[in-house]
């Protein structure tokens, strides 16, 4: 059997074009009222992985929680 | 000046150098010109003169601004990958800068006279806002859509997870591992860490846009050398004829003393630097996920318990 270099296992992260749009249509809504709080070179890149990765991570750990100390 | 086209170009210049220069060097490398300079910029009393010209500075927009702070990069960290991600970062951030009125000092110091197509109006002397409006009813918006467009068309693939896992992560395993390890970021957090300047591109395109539209109200203006309502913002005075000979004598002397630089102490700096091996790059994000400093090794056939 001939060896193959080892491939990460785990299939490529995949995240739906609906969370895209969504998350886009959000930044222009707050970003055409508040200008510079969002149109800014530190909030502007960094925008989609809170939107899409740390807020909804760290509402999870909350629910979590909450979850597990209403079920004492 | 130019707006999100400096975020578009990121992919464009991705899809060409692939492996050989890091993603996170050409994004700082296309901000370099203007990170410390652009906050003084719309405070000065002649924005445009002190944006690119000299005396002020313009000298952040030349090419050799460029390659000093490569060979700087080069020289400490001896990356290779770094000091030319920095290097096409700067210099496609300048040639993008060329189509205002102001243009650039390409050749400073060999040449101080400002390089142009005056395809649409600096505007930084109507302030920041009216310079998102001035420019988004000029040329200068089409250019960032035409930038857009050849992302989407021609660099689609360099958005893709799996561009981004087998070629963007090995390119420069060091800093993406760095970013994994510190803020605990898996490969989805720094997959939309990467996406995120395309999209911080589209999201300040269609605000500003918006903006010009519907509170500035200014006109929409896509003709060449527009918009109207703004005054022009050259910063030369000279005629197209002196411009061509002192900038073809600042290109000659430029090359020259490039040459001469290579010769002393370039090409000595270049091969004391490494490209990072194959091997600890790795298939993909295992770059990453697998260096020795990782808390996350997968067990081998010599490690696996019996």
């Amino acid at each position: 059997m001939s060896s193959t270099p080892a491939t990460t296992s785990a299939p490529p992260v995949r995240i739906s074009a609906g969370w895209y749009v969504a998350a886009l249509i959000i930044y222009v809504v707050i970003a055409y009222f508040t200008k510079t709080v969002l149109l800014n070179w530190v909030m502007g890149p960094l925008f989609l992985l809170l939107t899409l990765y740390i807020i909804p991570t760290a509402a999870a750990a909350g629910l979590r929680k909450l979850k597990t100390r209403t079920s004492r | 000046m130019s707006w999100a086209a400096h975020e578009f170009e990121l992919y464009f210049i991705q899809k060409h150098v692939g492996t050989k220069a890091s993603f996170l060097a050409v994004v700082i490398g296309t901000q370099l010109p203007d990170t410390f300079t652009k906050t003084f910029v719309y405070a000065a009393d002649d924005p445009a003169a002190f944006h690119r010209g000299w005396p002020g500075v313009g000298f952040s927009h030349s090419l050799l601004f460029g390659v000093a702070f490569a060979v700087a990069v080069l020289a400490i960290t001896k990356s290779r990958s770094w000091a030319l991600g920095l290097l096409i970062g700067h210099w496609a951030h300048i040639l993008t800068d060329f189509a205002d009125t102001a243009g650039v000092m390409l050749f400073f110091p060999f040449s101080t006279e400002p390089v142009t197509i005056s395809m649409w109006k600096h505007a930084a002397v109507e302030g920041r806002y009216g310079d998102a409006a001035a420019y988004y009813s000029s040329l200068g918006g089409v250019w960032d859509f035409f930038w857009l467009l050849m992302t989407l068309v021609f660099a689609w693939k360099t958005l893709t997870p799996s561009y981004f896992r087998e070629v963007v992560v090995p390119a420069d395993p060091r800093v993406w591992g760095w970013l994994h390890r510190t803020f605990r970021l898996p490969e989805r957090g720094l997959l939309l860490l990467y996406q995120g300047l395309l999209f911080y591109g589209v999201g300040r395109m269609i605000a500003w846009f918006l903006y010009a539209r519907f509170d500035a109200q200014t006109p929409f203006e896509p003709f060449w050398g527009g918009p109207g309502y703004v005054e022009g913002n050259d910063i030369s005075d000279s005629g197209w004829v002196e411009v061509l000979i002192r900038t073809g004598i600042g290109a000659i002397l430029f090359v020259a003393f490039m040459w001469l630089c290579w010769r002393a102490f370039g090409r000595r700096l270049w091969e004391r630097g490494y490209d990072v091996p194959a091997a600890v790059r790795g298939p993909g994000l295992h770059a990453i996920f697998e260096l020795p400093s990782s808390k996350r090794r997968t067990p081998t056939k010599d490690t696996e318990p019996v």
